[in-house]
């Protein structure tokens, strides 16, 4: 080694020695970075992006916001790839010529990050200004870009337009491109991106705007279905098929915002074929492609079981959630499959339907529509989605008597009749979850001749054995009489209903004076819905029959599930949910009446576009070609307004083309139509404006909510929560059923709107509110918000769904006007919403303070005997945060009570704050202070918390539950 | 800076030494494998020395590719001896691509393994699927679930008996031990020790058979947990559970069964995939042996 080189490791390993004493706090630096969820990736100026690109490191599941100089800027960030999101700013976003503060708000899980940047805008880059993102119809003109401020800057610009991007050989007209306003006419769906350059006296200035061209679609959408069997097993979109094989799997790629099919092709179900499928996947799901394709897949032949682990792998990528033993086991078999999914969206984004273990031959195919979600949107064009039309509505008890049970779906009739000598049991009806075909139909005996031990343990058998079916079976439960448990065989029953998600204490509450009704999918992550006559003793209540009344909706893995249900009672006994709403939505279409019977075609459509210009649609650009269409092509439009314009406008004459007989005509239908629409259009609005009521004082509310709970314990570190959305909206239909018409009308409403919105997704493919929500306490509030906000955007497409078809607009219209019609005063509504957010509030609060459920055999929590003097259990349990409940019977048939309560651990200093209890259960009215009415029953289960329980035995050690987190 | 700095320091180090050794390297491998508190994996060479007591540097990936000179270093450790070879690892509760990479050694290559994706605990790498399931315990059937959380058990073992090392790679043995962390029942006890164990395995035909059972404190020999299952091979990290008990509070043999269900394309420690289990024979003069073993478990219903 020469002297050059010795002193050069001289210094290296000096070098290395002063690396590895570097301060701690680098790291720690570091670390922190790290743990945000926000970080500004790049900041471009005065690009030919734009005058100002910013571009962001968020996860997908994050919402960002963004405020420029102070000002919202109202067009949000758009997906740059796994990890990323990018925004272009412009002048009319807020930007001005010098110092510009960005300030960026990211809110992920609760938690919130942001980042402020300044940066300097030089005046010449603000000229340019291609308007914001469009959305367009195939053939319909487009008028981009923003009309110019007379004088100032922005006098005498050179303006020149050209299209930069478009689909592969897509042909599109663009006119005034040298003027600040063009005309796009595309003839071709797909995404168009055009580049505005503006000269003055400085340097170039640029914007681009993005056009999502969309095919000429209703608002329904196009028809959908993954597999024909007639043709090669293609799949079959909008009439069009791609991918078919004599043998092998179809798959097609397109865009979520145009439908555009991009690519398609078939694989041969071997290697080389699932990792085509795995590299489409990675291809359409990084980058810049992220979250806007969709992908579909589906074949006749299943899957090889040596691919089954790729395939399995492939699956997950485009966000189907973890197949299960029985979807691998079909997929062997050679049973055909469908998916849909996104590329690179999280699991729960996909939806897949693989029929496993059915006994008789069943479809692999999905059916159904691709629709917009107007939601959501990508490049400012909502997006296109899977939407199921099938929505069978159920009741439980249609029809009852002591010995009888009807149970109906879809208006098909299911009766139990218990045998002779049978006083009391279950009505067990059970179908397959894919297709609703039937299983069972059983009338269980419980009570009756003396027996009832035997019964009972025959009961519990022979649920078992019917629900226990493959592919997880759809089970519809009503008791018939009133059971009453015999003795410790009543633990079979109880057993049995628990395996399809029954709370407990229900079925050990049927002591001969209680109902019961649960309706539920055998293996269902979902809750099952329930109703039950039993409650707390501390509080007597009285519930009316236990009875379901609901809809049945597809979930991701296509199975059917209760979606939202009611329990009927005196002043609502239809129930409250608007199932006609939800029925109308998807009935089968229906043509629009002619508009002047009898009159030449000619005169009429004369007539008709003379209307519609009158209206001021039917314009060059950026408008809808017939009234009809304009009804939910411009659904937003005020149509009260329409139609009072339409009810002076008079005949204007002859020579027009047409005669005053048929103008007389079309104009009388056309008011009867757009009074319709605005009919429709108003209840809908109406329907969602106790939430606007409700909100802020629910903001209000959590954060009362908040600071009780946190008040009574040590604040917890990791404050994370769990909650169930559509659990809200759940306690909004019960508590909103409790209510005379028409508070209860609007129950119903948003019930309907809600079960139909569950289908939709969020930005990050995620259902809207068919999933769990995790958030802190103080956001918990505006994570619900939010959430319903997008249910409340999904209402415009129902809107444009109905108002769209004839049938569908006059069905609706006359409801309206009766059963629908909603209170005058909103804040009536808004009250029980209010109170339906407090009570899910605390749900979802009181498990992230206090996450342990224990059960205990004695009869208060401060007598449970732990065995060691000085550390006794709990013995600062309060009573209203303890439940004692029936968990089981002696051979006597005696109850056996155990007491149920939350803590955060063992030790006395483990117990909440008896003000808590109170809040929660005690009865909203009556003398002395009030609560929230919460049953104890349905709080003290381990659904509420984690999944979780823990049995605490007295006269042992610890209690036996040593294990938990001591707090003495 | 710091990484290029760190990135300078190595490859002029790599220089120093080059300048010392003029024969052709030996090849080594390298893998990298997530576990629930951050990635481990092995070193291996036809020449020992290569793999032993070797430098292992982790690196989370920035940019598309694989580049130590920008990307974010995590950790560092020291290859050693373990029954499927020389074993590194790192812990880190981060998330994103990972890689590992032991620079060049006198005689012996540099290596780099593959980049592995983001994970959580027991989660798949690369993947978003749920895990946040409940834990596993005797009272899952009462829950709303029926797939439970397996939360790492660490098992601390003593030898088999005088002379006699606890090596998972002989043939057959039990070990008796001490779980020292761990879900109860089997890594906490009803009173809340912690609770003895006992691991046995043996061959049964093509696999390994393998029994870990925990024992009340206060009752002797009385199980009141246990993981019963097979493994393909002592170096194997696929735990699959055939039957797992955890008795409750009405004594044996009450309490939930639990089993893995070994779904294609799930690793050990995912959902749906066998448990994970990393098991260290001792080294020098200790005989005994520790194992970790976490994932997920399906109940039986």
């Amino acid at each position: 080694m020469n002297a050059r080189k010795l002193l050069l490791a001289v210094l290296v390993a000096l070098g290395c020695v002063a690396l590895a004493a570097l301060p701690a706090w680098a790291g720690s630096a570091a670390n922190r970075k790290s743990g945000s969820d926000l970080k500004i990736e790049s900041i471009r100026v005065g690009s030919k992006a734009g005058p100002l690109a910013v571009k962001v490191e968020a996860a997908v599941t994050a919402r960002l916001g963004l405020r420029v100089n102070g000002q919202v800027v109202r067009h949000g960030f758009q997906f740059a790839g796994k990890g990323s999101q990018a925004i272009e700013l412009r002048a009319a976003d807020g930007l001005r010529p010098g110092a510009n503060e960005l300030r960026i708000r990211a809110m992920r899980g609760g938690r919130i990050s942001t980042a402020t940047r300044t940066v300097r805008v030089p005046s010449w880059a603000l000229l340019a200004d291609a308007g914001e993102d469009a959305t367009a119809r195939v053939k319909v003109h487009a008028e981009l870009g923003t009309a110019p401020a007379v004088g100032g800057k922005t006098a005498g610009l050179r303006y020149r337009w050209r299209i930069v991007k478009r689909p592969k050989g897509a042909r599109a007209l663009l006119r005034g491109a040298d003027g600040p306003q063009p005309l796009l006419r595309a003839k071709a769906p797909g995404t168009y991106v055009l580049r505005m350059r503006a000269d003055g006296n400085g340097p170039a200035s640029f914007d681009q705007v993005t056009v999502a061209i969309s095919p000429d679609d209703p608002p329904i959408g196009v028809p959908l279905n993954t597999i024909d069997v007639n043709n090669g097993g293609a799949i079959v979109i909008g009439g069009q098929a791609y991918g078919s094989s004599p043998n092998g799997s179809a798959w097609v790629v397109l865009q979520r915002a145009t439908r555009k099919v991009v690519e398609s092709g078939s694989i041969s179900n071997d290697d080389g074929g699932v990792a085509k499928l795995a590299s489409l996947s990675a291809t359409y799901g990084g980058g810049g492609n992220y979250m806007k394709y969709l992908m579909i897949v589906s074949g006749r032949f299943g899957i090889p079981a040596a691919q089954a682990g790729a395939f399995g792998q492939f699956a997950k990528s485009i966000g189907v959630a973890r197949l299960g033993e029985e979807n691998f086991a079909a997929l062997r078999d050679g049973q055909q499959f469908s998916l849909i999914g996104i590329p690179g969206a999280p699991s729960g984004a996909g939806t897949v339907r693989i029929p496993g273990g059915y006994s008789t031959p069943t479809s692999g195919a999905i059916d159904g529509f691709l629709q917009k979600n107007q939601a959501v949107d990508i490049d400012g064009s909502p997006v296109y989605e899977f939407v199921s039309p099938e929505h069978p509505s159920f009741d439980t008890k249609y029809q009852s008597s002591a010995t009888t049970n009807t149970m109906t779906v879809n208006g098909n009739r299911y009766p139990g009749n218990l045998p002779a000598g049978a006083t009391a049991g279950f009505h067990v009806v059970v179908f397959e979850s894919l297709t609703m075909r039937l299983l069972d139909n059983l009338a269980i005996k419980t009570n009756g001749n003396g027996s009832d031990r035997t019964w009972q343990r025959e009961a519990g058998e022979a649920i078992k054995k019917a629900i226990n079916r493959p592919g997880g079976a759809l089970v519809m439960v009503e008791t018939i009489g009133k059971p009453k448990a015999a003795g410790p065989e009543w633990a079979d029953v109880v057993n049995a209903l628990g395996q399809l998600g029954a709370n407990r204490q229900y079925v050990n509450a049927l002591d001969g004076t209680n109902e019961y009704a649960l309706v539920s999918r055998w293996a269902s992550d979902l809750p099952p819905a329930e109703a039950s006559t039993a409650y707390d003793s501390a509080f007597p209540q009285s519930y009316p029959p236990a009875r379901l009344v609901g809809v049945f909706a597809r979930t991701r893995t296509s199975t059917f599930e209760p979606n939202v249900t009611s329990v009927p009672n005196e002043a609502n006994p239809e129930g409250a949910v608007n199932i006609g709403l939800i029925n109308v939505a998807y009935q089968a279409p229906q043509a629009w009446p002619d508009l002047s019977p009898g009159s030449p075609a000619g005169e009429t459509a004369a007539a008709q576009k003379f209307i519609c210009e009158a209206l001021n649609f039917c314009q060059a650009a950026n408008s809808c070609s017939q009234v009809r269409d304009c009804f939910w092509q411009k659904y937003g439009s005020d149509w009260g307004l329409k139609h009072s314009i339409l009810v002076s406008l008079g005949y204007p004459g002859d020579g027009k083309g047409f005669n005053q007989k048929t103008f007389t005509n079309v104009r009388a239908q056309l008011l009867t139509e757009i009074a319709a629409v605005a009919n429709v259009q108003h209840y809908l609005t109406e329907l969602q404006e106790p939430f606007d009521k409700s909100a802020t004082r629910s903001y209000v509310d959590l954060q009362d909510i908040s600071k009780k709970i946190w008040d009574s314990v040590q604040r917890p570190a990791g404050d994370n929560s769990t909650a169930w959305l559509l659990g809200f909206i759940g306690k909004a239909v019960a508590l909103g059923g409790f209510a005379p018409p028409p508070v209860s009308s609007a129950a119903a409403g948003l019930a309907a709107g809600f079960g139909l919105a569950s289908y939709l997704s969020a930005p990050s493919g995620a259902p809207i509110l068919g999933s769990e929500i995790k958030a802190r306490a103080a956001t918990l509030g505006s994570e619900m918000l939010d959430r319903i906000d997008l249910a409340r955007k999904t209402t415009i497409g129902l809107g444009m769904l109905i108002v769209s078809d004839s049938g569908k607009l006059a069905i609706a219209n006359k409801h309206v006007d009766s059963d629908w019609s909603l209170p005058t005063n909103p804040a009536t509504t808004a009250e029980f919403l209010r109170t339906s957010s407090k009570q899910w509030f605390y749900e979802a609060l009181i498990p992230t303070a206090f996450p342990i459920l224990i059960r205990g055999n004695a009869t208060n929590a401060r007598s449970l005997d732990c065995r060691d003097s000085n550390r006794a259990g709990w013995p600062n349990q309060p009573d209203s945060d303890q439940m004692l409940a029936t968990t089981g019977y002696d051979t006597n048939g005696n109850p056996i009570r155990s007491i149920f309560y939350f803590t955060s651990g063992i030790g006395g200093g483990s117990s909440p704050d008896g003000s808590l209890g109170n809040a929660m259960f005690k009865p909203r009215s009556g003398p002395g202070e009030t609560g929230l009415g919460m049953e104890k029953l349905g709080f003290f289960t381990p659904r509420l918390f984690g999944g979780k329980i823990a049995h605490a035995v007295t006269g042992f050690y610890a209690c036996q539950v040593g294990w938990l987190p001591g707090k003495y | 800076m710091i990484a290029t700095a760190v990135l300078a320091c190595a490859v002029l180090g790599g220089m120093v030494g080059a300048a010392a050794v003029s024969a052709k390297p030996v090849t080594t491998k390298l893998s990298i494998r997530p576990w629930p508190k951050g990635l481990f994996g092995y070193v291996k060479s036809a020449n020992s020395g290569c793999a032993a007591h070797r430098k292992v540097v982790v690196f989370r990936q920035v940019g598309a590719a694989r580049n130590p000179a920008a990307d974010v270093r995590v950790g560092a450790d020291s290859s050693g001896d373990a029954e499927a070879g020389y074993q590194w690892s790192v812990e880190t509760d981060r998330t994103g691509r990972f890689y590992a990479e032991a620079q060049k050694a006198p005689g012996c290559a540099a290596a780099r393994s593959g980049a592995i994706g983001s994970f959580s605990i027991g989660g798949a790498p690369g993947g978003n699927e749920r895990t946040d399931f409940p834990p596993c315990g005797p009272y899952v059937s009462e829950g709303t679930t029926y797939i439970c959380k397996f939360e790492q058990l660490h098992l601390d073992l003593d030898q088999e008996g005088p002379f006699n090392p606890c090596r998972f790679g002989s043939g057959s043995g039990d070990c008796p031990g001490i779980a020292t962390n761990g879900l109860f029942p089997w890594g906490r006890s009803f009173g809340g020790g912690r609770p003895k164990v006992k691991i046995f395995w043996g061959w049964n035909g093509s696999s390994r058979s393998l029994t870990v059972v925990a024992y009340r404190e206060d009752q002797g020999n009385t199980g009141t947990a246990h993981l019963g299952g097979t493994v393909p091979n002592a170096g194997s990290a696929r735990f699959t559970i055939s039957d797992g008990f955890a008795q409750n509070d009405s004594g044996y043999p009450n309490g939930d069964h639990f089993y893995t269900p070994d779904l294609p394309g799930q690793t050990a420690g995912d959902p749906g995939g066998p448990l994970a289990i990393n098991f260290q024979n001792g080294s020098g003069s200790d005989f005994g042996a520790v194992a970790d073993i976490w994932g997920y478990l399906y109940l039986k219903r």
